[in-house]
């Protein structure tokens, strides 16, 4: 006998699946015990994927994104030799150019193509628009940027393994309505009937790096996380993910990573593309402070509603003795929180305490600092210094260096959640609440007996209620898993046409960690148990009739936002030693 | 399930919230709906400016209506429609989704086909050196 075998329901992340609009359980196999997820954003949503690193929901804005022959103007060939052992490059020949009509609003985006030298050992790569981007790349040797109008970063990459060919791509920040490319046989731009130039793989992506090639067809091609797909997260070096449920949030910051988008005060320089970033793309920028006489910060104001906000911002880890520390603030009234970037360790001075500050010790490269203050309504300023202070107590305009930066997010809540990117340079964005539900069906739960377990960890320790219900689709039939209103508390509630056959409490250590939890009920036998201990227990009452599905709320509302590692259904009470065993 | 972004604006925030409570609850008073629904505000028309270090020279101007954005599950609600408004889809609050951002760009452009943003210039044919 083994607990899977006898559990009718089995939903453990750690098998990984799930799809757009599915959460699977792994038992039953036939479908009927799959959770409906839905989240509705995929650009905002983002995840710590099974690598470590942050994985975004991406798009490439261009349609047929190679199959050029459909594209606006061309003179193309197909059937090449491609940079990925495909015959699916094409050749692009003549005086003309290659051109696509897109129509992009204003915002950072990344536009990149595969090339390869034909007769031509240059490539002219612009995009059109209010603000025209023009680059001319030399394709020889490792390759070269040899003329830039318009962007903010350039990249051509020798592609390894496939001899002459390279990833080009520009980075820029304005509205885009060409995608353009044409090959050229010198500096000077000449063109002429022989000129050509292998292509394959162009793509348009909001963000200030090029990502893996999504292909389009007759709409956008879509990647990493989807829309309604369940994020299965691996954050802190887990090994096993998790089900991530996060509630809805807004980013307040309209540039979450291109720092020239920023307010810039002072003397130095803001360098966007300057290192990899937890993302594990080239996208974290660095700021350096060169004056020793003045503060260099970048900083924008945000209009914000009165209220508990968060502010998170990655900062790079150092070692050695710093020689100059960062500082991060949230409101220019509040203090700024210098950091020590090699040992995470932070002083707070200069203005009104914070309300709450945490260093989180990401990844062995990076901190995500975290500050919660609450606001009064208004334009409140957020800022970061790359070197505000030479002892790492307090500020000095005397300090110079510079410090590395990612992610900037800014939400109205008392504590942060997953990283929400945002290039849009003036709206904000909104990453809608997870809602999973709907597992199970009246063949998979019992009436008379059964035994909900449950590991599960809450995001914060709040105070909102945060539940995992069996029931029969209303109020009156259930059996409760949840936290609730009383800190670091685990909650029971069993209903059996609306009369509560058992409600009882657990103290447990700290709701944001993980706790192995059942509710075991029968007639007149029902109990609780917490990481292997049996800590409440009713010997008087119904059990709930109809139940018919597993959802992470209660009809509807208060939601489990949370972190969830297993969630198991018996439709049997089992034992005491059953139960320890379970929940240990 | 068909999910569209649409945008209203209310005389204040009371007006916004007497429409938003109007929509269906529960008995404890939670929503039973699944529409998003996010309140942005008094939106800035004209941001303030700052010296060097922060201080407010002058104050921001706020828009006179509150600004609120839905995301609809299902169609838009009929008696929410003396509320809507349609601003250009660009550097505006948006739900992160590729499906709603094109949905609302189109029929933005349907109802207005006119507009620069659906009929955007040709680009200037700049030459590189």
């Amino acid at each position: 006998m083994s607990f899977f075998d006898d559990a009718s329901l089995a939903f453990l992340p750690s098998g990984g699946a799930g799809k757009d609009g599915k959460a699977y359980s792994i038992k039953p196999t036939d479908g009927s015990g799959d959770f409906t997820f839905s989240r509705g954003s995929n650009l905002a949503a983002t995840r710590v994927g099974p690598t470590g690193l942050i994985e975004k929901g991406r798009e490439n804005l261009l349609l047929q994104s190679n199959n050029f022959s459909t594209w606006n103007i061309k003179n193309v060939t197909s059937g090449h030799a491609g940079y990925d052992g495909t015959n699916d490059a094409w050749l692009q020949s003549g005086t003309g150019r290659l051109q696509l009509t897109i129509s992009e609003s204003t915002g950072v985006y990344t536009a990149s193509i595969y090339v390869k030298a034909g007769f031509s050992n240059y490539v002219q790569f612009r995009i059109g628009g209010s603000s025209t981007v023009l680059v001319r790349f030399e394709l020889i040797g490792n390759g070269t940027t040899i003329v830039d109008t318009g962007t903010f970063h350039t990249s051509i990459e020798p592609v390894s393994g496939a001899t002459g060919w390279y990833r080009i791509s520009i980075s820029f920040n304005s509205d885009a309505t060409q995608f353009r490319i044409q090959p050229e046989n010198d500096s000077s731009g000449t063109q002429t009937a022989d000129s050509s130039v292998y292509i394959q793989d162009a793509q348009l992506e909001i963000g200030l790096a090029a990502s893996e090639v999504i292909e389009s067809g007759a709409t956008t091609g879509k990647a990493g996380l989807l829309e309604n797909e369940p994020r299965f997260d691996y954050s802190g070096g887990a090994t096993c993910p998790s089900l991530l449920l996060e509630p809805s949030r807004t980013q307040l910051v309209s540039y979450s990573e291109y720092a020239n988008g920023f307010n810039i005060v002072g003397t130095g320089t803001a360098t966007d593309n300057a290192e990899t970033s937890p993302e594990g793309l080239q996208n974290a920028f660095e700021l350096n402070d060169t004056s020793s006489s003045a503060y260099y910060r970048i900083e924008e104001f945000i209009s914000v509603s009165a209220g508990n906000h968060t502010m998170s911002v990655f900062v790079k880890k150092t070692t050695g003795t710093p020689t100059h520390y960062p500082a991060i603030q949230l409101d220019s009234a509040r203090d700024y929180v210098i950091l020590n970037t090699t040992t995470g360790a932070y002083n707070e001075t200069g203005g009104t305490d914070n309300d709450s500050v945490e260093i989180e010790d990401w990844n062995s490269d990076w901190w995500r600092v975290i500050i919660t203050n609450t606001l009064t309504s208004g334009s409140k300023r957020i800022a970061i210094w790359p070197a505000l202070s030479s002892n790492g107590t307090s500020s000095s305009p005397t300090p110079t260096g510079s410090n590395v930066f990612y992610g900037i997010q800014v939400e109205q809540a008392s504590y942060p959640t997953s990283y929400i990117p945002n290039h849009s340079g003036t709206g904000s964005v909104t990453r809608l609440g997870d809602v999973c539900n709907s597992a199970g069906d009246s063949s998979t739960f019992n009436d008379s007996e059964g035994v909900l377990y449950v590991e599960i960890a809450a995001l914060a320790n709040d105070g909102a209620n945060r539940r995992i219900v069996i029931s029969d689709g209303t109020f009156q039939n259930n059996v409760q898993l949840y936290y609730y209103s009383f800190p670091n508390r685990v909650r029971t509630l069993v209903n059996s046409g609306g009369i509560t056959s058992i409600d009882a409490t657990a103290a447990i250590s700290d709701a944001t960690i993980y706790h192995k939890i059942a509710i075991r009920y029968k007639t007149n036998d029902f109990s609780l148990w917490v990481d292997g201990v049996q800590v409440a227990t009713d010997t008087s009452g119904n059990t709930p009739s109809g139940l018919n599905q597993l959802n992470f709320n209660d009809a509807g509302g208060s939601n489990f936002y949370g972190k969830a590692k297993q969630v198991l259904y018996f439709p049997t009470a089992l034992s005491d030693a059953d139960c320890i065993t379970l929940t240990t | 399930m068909t999910r569209l972004t649409r945008k209203y604006e209310f005389t204040n925030e009371a007006a916004a919230d007497a429409a938003i409570a109007a929509l269906p609850h529960d008995e404890e008073g939670n929503p039973t709906y699944s529409h998003a629904i996010v309140k942005l505000g008094y939106l800035t028309v004209t941001p303030a400016t700052y010296d060097d270090e922060g201080n407010e020279l002058t104050a921001a101007v706020l828009s006179d209506v509150y600004a609120v954005d839905v995301y609809w599950s299902g169609e838009p609600l009929a008696s929410w429609d003396q509320y809507i408004v349609w601003p250009t889809p660009m550097g505006i609050h948006s739900y992160g989704s590729s499906s709603s951002r094109d949905e609302y760009a189109k029929t933005y452009c349907g109802l207005f086909p006119d507009s620069l943003y659906c009929n955007p210039p040709e680009p200037e044919e700049l030459e590189l050196p």
